[in-house]
């Protein structure tokens, strides 16, 4: 028995949204920018249920990860405006696509080059959403291929690892001579403005809460699920009930774009449904099983990471494709939309921001069904 | 049955939050401001559930009242800084303790005007404390005095209603030439009534998840510790009054940090709407029928009494009639609307003291309601 019984809602609220803090704390501080928020949140939570603090399994956490999780997708996706994307994202929308193929190719390699037993194909889709859309295509796409909170903690936490050495790596790309000499680009040689390109990113700062946003955009999301889940179940295909809420968010984020356009703080709240997710799979989790496999999963990652750079170069040296651009679609596809804008704006490239930011959200519409796509192909 | 499921969780969710937004949605409109939305809120669930849209009973609706509702109350407490409120509230702290002694004594006369029954004695506890502090204490002493449900959503309807109208009498008394020659107001004579009108305009908090999370966080905390200690003493129907107390404790050690948290306050007002609608869809207006027009008057009789006897006092003891008005909307109305009643007169000085008894009266309000309510019964 833990020290919090399963079924005392409020310690373990307590607990959820002391850790959800500490993620988003962390976030805050250079230490959490460089490893990321997610990870700590993982892996306190983790410690904190298998030394028997919280309990493994609770009424709660079935609350948070069954009603809370689905509601994110559409918080997270209502600035999805795919006219704005395709208008203002440009050439380096092509790029993207290439990379984004990229992505997919890595993960079917890797899956036939590593051993990676059962949850193999899972895992391949799983990836192949989180490195062409962001976190929450990982979230929705565990969910429609039915991942165990084991299976999603250490599938997450080694793909956080492995995403921030990506970004790593696209940080260091316009640097190393041998392939600026191969692949020249056009934009290079601007000033470069000093700092480091993860402290600028801070987004969130200018958002407002205002109540009536709030209350509607929450409003909205629950009466998307609501729809999804009974299409879903009507149709007898329950588990995809994600793909129904992800078409359908998109659907209502392009017939009002202008009042979602307007909307404030639905992505900050879908945020904080997500890092509450979070230390629901960490607590849920089995360290024993964790060690176990977090490894493969962290050479598979880096597997699908090391063929998506190479693809998406070889085929910018092919095609003459800036490097830049390549650099900025990569981004987009790997690390997601704000981070790529900070890799763009500290290197000067001030045009292939708002294009950086609008293939990340690009991102975000296509990766779910892509993932899911991979995994049943794969089985 | 109901056109939605009891468990059809999602859906009744949408119903929760579409609810609320429609209540925020009215309160930014200039009539919403003159009727109050939580009226709205209500009013529209009830809608909802006696044409069978909704049901009347569901796990959602618990959820909201037994574990948010709790929640909120840290939340809407944490910038209750005392040592603040008393060095800032000046004069018009005197005349809102007045102003409290003649909410419970108007309470306690009430009863004997209008025959309410076996509730009689919740029904004063919670009115009292509605006219001390805010909405958040009637609730919080509906809870405590565990009154019936059906009773309670007919009995805030009856409080926002009058609410709205001893707020315009709060409007009106200073024209009344007839007072102001009885009650003189060098204040009065003093305004600029041309000067800042919107001053205390809400200039929007931001949105930061640290700090969201945090205060729920800490909320979490209180509410656990209150819970599980009421339960130990076998005392658990006061546990909303522990949650009162520590929140206030804690309020008060770290004013500082408080003090620059962001959001905490419109999240718990989120809850108290999400509660309103539960509240709404879950009244079966039918059987209440009957109760709702002696509440309304126990109500009005309350505010009436509560105005003479003030009113009376000022005369006795020489308040400034500014001030008297002042310290009695923040115990009848609450901070804001006193604010804005202050500023829209041009009684610039009142503005803060008008504010900081109101939140004062957020703090005491829970304690003398649920106290009345033990006396009389």
């Amino acid at each position: 028995m833990s020290i919090i019984a399963a079924d005392n809602v409020l310690a373990l609220g307590t607990v959820l949204f002391a850790l959800a803090w500490f993620g988003f704390w962390m976030d805050t501080n250079s230490i959490g920018k460089k490893t990321s928020g997610v990870i700590w949140i993982l892996w306190v939570a983790m410690a904190l249920s298998n030394t028997n603090i919280i309990p493994l399994q609770a009424p709660t956490y079935d609350f948070v990860g069954g009603t809370l999780v689905p509601l994110a997708i559409p918080l997270l996706l209502f600035k999805a405006d795919l006219r704005k994307i395709f208008r203002e994202s440009g050439v380096v929308m092509i790029t993207f696509c290439l990379a984004s193929m990229a992505t997919v190719i890595g993960a079917v390699l890797g899956y036939y080059l590593l051993e990676l037993g059962d949850i193999g194909p899972k895992v391949a889709g799983v990836y192949s959403g989180a490195w062409i859309g962001g976190m929450v295509n990982f979230l929705a796409v565990s969910q429609a291929v039915e991942m165990t909170p084991d299976e999603f903690s250490v599938a997450l936490s080694a793909s956080a690892v492995v995403s921030i050495l990506a970004l790593m790596m696209l940080l260091a790309i316009p640097s190393v001579r041998w392939i600026t000499n191969r692949i020249p680009s056009a934009l290079f040689g601007d000033e470069i403005v000093e700092g480091d390109p993860l402290l600028s990113t801070g987004e969130s700062g200018e958002i407002r809460l205002k109540l009536a946003h709030v209350c509607g955009a929450l409003a909205i999301s629950f009466a998307i699920c609501a729809l999804a889940q009974l299409i879903a179940q009507t149709l007898n295909m329950g588990h995809y009930s994600i793909l129904f809420i992800t078409i359908l968010t998109i659907l209502v984020a392009n017939l009002f774009p202008t009042m979602m356009a307007n909307l404030e703080g639905d992505f900050e709240l879908g945020m904080l449904i997500m890092y509450l997710f979070f230390v629901v799979a960490g607590a849920s989790t089995d360290a024993t099983s964790f060690l176990g496999s977090a490894l493969h999963l962290f050479f598979y990652g880096m597997c699908i990471i090391f063929i998506h750079l190479a693809l998406v170069l070889t085929v910018a040296r092919l095609f003459k494709v800036d490097l830049a651009e390549a650099i900025v679609a990569s981004g987009a596809a790997l690390v997601g939309p704000a981070v790529t804008a900070a890799i763009a704006t500290s290197r000067g490239w001030k045009d292939l921001v708002t294009p950086a930011i609008m293939c990340g959200i690009f991102g975000y519409v296509i990766a779910t069904f892509i993932g899911v796509t991979v995994t049943k192909m794969l089985t | 049955m109901a056109i939605i499921a009891e468990n059809d969780i999602l859906t009744l969710c949408a119903t929760l939050f579409g609810l609320a937004w429609f209540g925020f949605w009215t309160d930014s409109h200039p009539f919403g401001r003159k009727t109050s939305g939580a009226l709205w809120v209500i009013l529209g669930g009830v809608l909802l559930s006696n044409f069978h849209v909704t049901p009347f009973n569901a796990v959602v609706y618990g959820f909201v009242m037994e574990y948010m509702v709790p929640l909120a109350i840290p939340l809407l407490l944490f910038k209750a800084d005392l040592r603040k409120i008393f060095r800032e509230s000046g004069a018009v702290m005197v005349t809102f303790l007045v102003a409290s002694c003649g909410t419970v004594a108007a309470a306690i006369l009430g009863l004997y005007l209008i025959d309410l029954g076996e509730a009689g004695p919740e029904v004063a506890g919670v009115f009292a404390s509605g006219y001390i502090g805010g909405t958040m204490n009637f609730v919080a002493v509906a809870q405590a005095v565990d009154m019936d449900l059906g009773l309670f959503s007919v009995a805030i309807g009856a409080n926002s209603v009058v609410s709205v109208m001893a707020l315009m009498l709060l409007l009106t008394i200073p024209s009344i030439s007839l007072l102001r020659r009885w009650l003189p107001s060098p204040i009065m004579d003093n305004a600029d009534p041309t000067a800042n009108a919107d001053q205390v305009a809400e200039s929007g908090s931001k949105m930061k998840l640290t700090h969201i999370t945090g205060a729920l966080c800490l909320s979490f905390v209180i509410c656990a510790a209150s819970f599980q200690l009421t339960a130990e003493f076998a005392i658990s129907q006061y546990a909303i009054l522990f949650v009162t107390g520590f929140a206030i404790i804690l309020a008060n050690s770290t004013p500082r940090l408080f003090s620059r948290l962001e959001g905490e306050f419109e999240i718990g007002m989120l809850i108290m709407y999400l509660f309103f609608a539960a509240i709404g869809l879950s009244t079966n207006v039918t059987s209440f029928i009957d109760s709702a027009l002696h509440l309304f008057f126990y109500s009005l009789s309350l505010v009436v009494l509560h105005f003479i006897l003030i009113l009376s006092v000022a005369k006795l003891m020489k308040f400034d009639l500014a001030e008297a008005l002042v310290g009695s909307a923040a115990a009848l109305v609450g901070p804001g609307p006193t604010a804005a009643l202050a500023s829209s007169r041009g009684w610039k000085t009142l503005v803060m003291p008008g504010i900081m008894c109101g939140i004062f009266g957020y703090v005491i309000a829970n304690f003398i309601g649920v106290s009345m309510t033990r006396l009389l019964s």
